[in-house]
């Protein structure tokens, strides 16, 4: 079984992907999902013994879902705090009751 | 209703005459749009490209997007993959990174970024301590001493905090010993070390990443310890170091 820092690494990292899987397709299609699994799977099997592959591993992983997580806080923030631009000819027609002169009346 | 067009016509009369050249001009081109719906990754063991539906991911010269290593392309197209309707590249450091590396519009050789990365060594964060708060200074000697420490140790050089506001200078022997270190990492990994560097103002810190002594979370909050900035800005940029870990 995997150790347990190992466990919580995949875990968010499985918590991040389904942030940014496809429409349509399952998780498990996704080629990033297959390779980190074969990854660790791969490395699983030295468990007992200190390997440096797996520390390796283990901090890639971490780093990778740092990454991702970081970026969709950051997505996140800006939608909450950035402006969202003037409003168009339209809507501030639409204000005071105009209508834009190529519009049906 | 009455016509929109009498409203603009005594709106404009009402405002003052501008001239074109007093009145800058705003062009920020609206953000392209997600157009594509799938994102994938197909190559062999030495190069891997990235498509975009059916159509290959090309970099701003036109050359198409060729990265050697797989891990690094899945990343890439993960970038892709999480574009919700707006591509904002500014926040895709990965494909930037790689974009970047591939054209290289600069012409900067391997040698060339070394000495960048080593330019920052003589302002790094980790040498200047902050004197005036009692226990700030404590917090700081915790912190960042055994890093610092580690950094001497391991890569046998003397590198010493400073006083006040004076740059370090470094000795030839560091520079040496450290060029070689960072030298044998590939152009792609070197890329990114530079990266971080920039993101974080801290060799030694970026170093500590790269052998794995500390985490990337870790080096951002030591680089912060002092300043204060949005976590959203410093949080993000600091990852392009996983394009390393990931060769």
């Amino acid at each position: 079984m995997l150790s347990k820092p190992s466990l919580s690494i995949l875990r968010s990292f499985i918590h991040e992907l389904r942030h940014i899987t496809q429409n349509g397709n399952k998780l498990r299609d996704s080629s990033l999902y297959e390779y980190v699994i074969k990854q660790f799977r791969q490395n699983n099997v030295t468990d007992l013994q200190h390997c440096r592959e797996k520390d390796e591993l283990a901090f890639s992983a971490q780093t990778f879902v740092t990454y991702l997580n970081s970026r969709r806080n950051l997505k996140k923030l800006h939608e909450e705090y950035h402006g969202r631009g003037e409003r168009s000819i339209r809507e501030t027609a639409n204000i005071v009751g105009f209508k834009l002169p190529h519009d049906p009346k | 209703m009455r016509s929109m067009e009498k409203f603009l016509h005594f709106r404009n009369l009402l405002r003052p005459p501008l001239l074109p050249q007093i009145l800058p001009k705003r062009n920020y081109p609206e953000a392209r749009k997600r157009s594509y719906k799938n994102v994938t990754v197909a190559g062999t063991q030495d190069t891997f490209e990235i498509n975009l539906d059916h159509r290959k991911l090309k970099t701003p010269s036109g050359n198409i997007l060729q990265i050697p290593n797989y891990p690094l392309a899945l990343a890439v197209a993960s970038e892709w993959q999480s574009v919700d309707k707006k591509i904002i590249p500014s926040w895709m450091h990965l494909t930037g990174l790689s974009f970047t590396i591939i054209d290289n519009p600069q012409h900067v050789s391997k040698p060339d970024i070394v000495s960048n990365i080593l330019e920052y060594l003589p302002t790094d964060t980790l040498l200047f301590k902050e004197n005036s708060k009692e226990d700030f200074v404590k917090i700081q000697s915790e912190e960042w001493d055994p890093i610092v420490d580690w950094f001497n140790k391991k890569f046998d050089v003397d590198v010493q905090s400073s006083d006040g506001i004076c740059v370090q200078n470094i000795s030839e022997e560091t520079n040496e010993k450290l060029t070689r270190y960072f030298s044998s990492y590939n152009i792609w990994a070197i890329s990114g070390i530079l990266y971080g560097v920039e993101a974080i103002k801290s060799v030694i810190l970026t170093a500590a990443c790269l052998e794995r002594k500390i985490s990337t979370l870790k080096a951002a909050h030591l680089s912060l310890l002092e300043t204060e900035w949005q976590a959203e800005h410093w949080g993000h940029v600091e990852w392009a170091h996983d394009e390393d870990n990931k060769n």
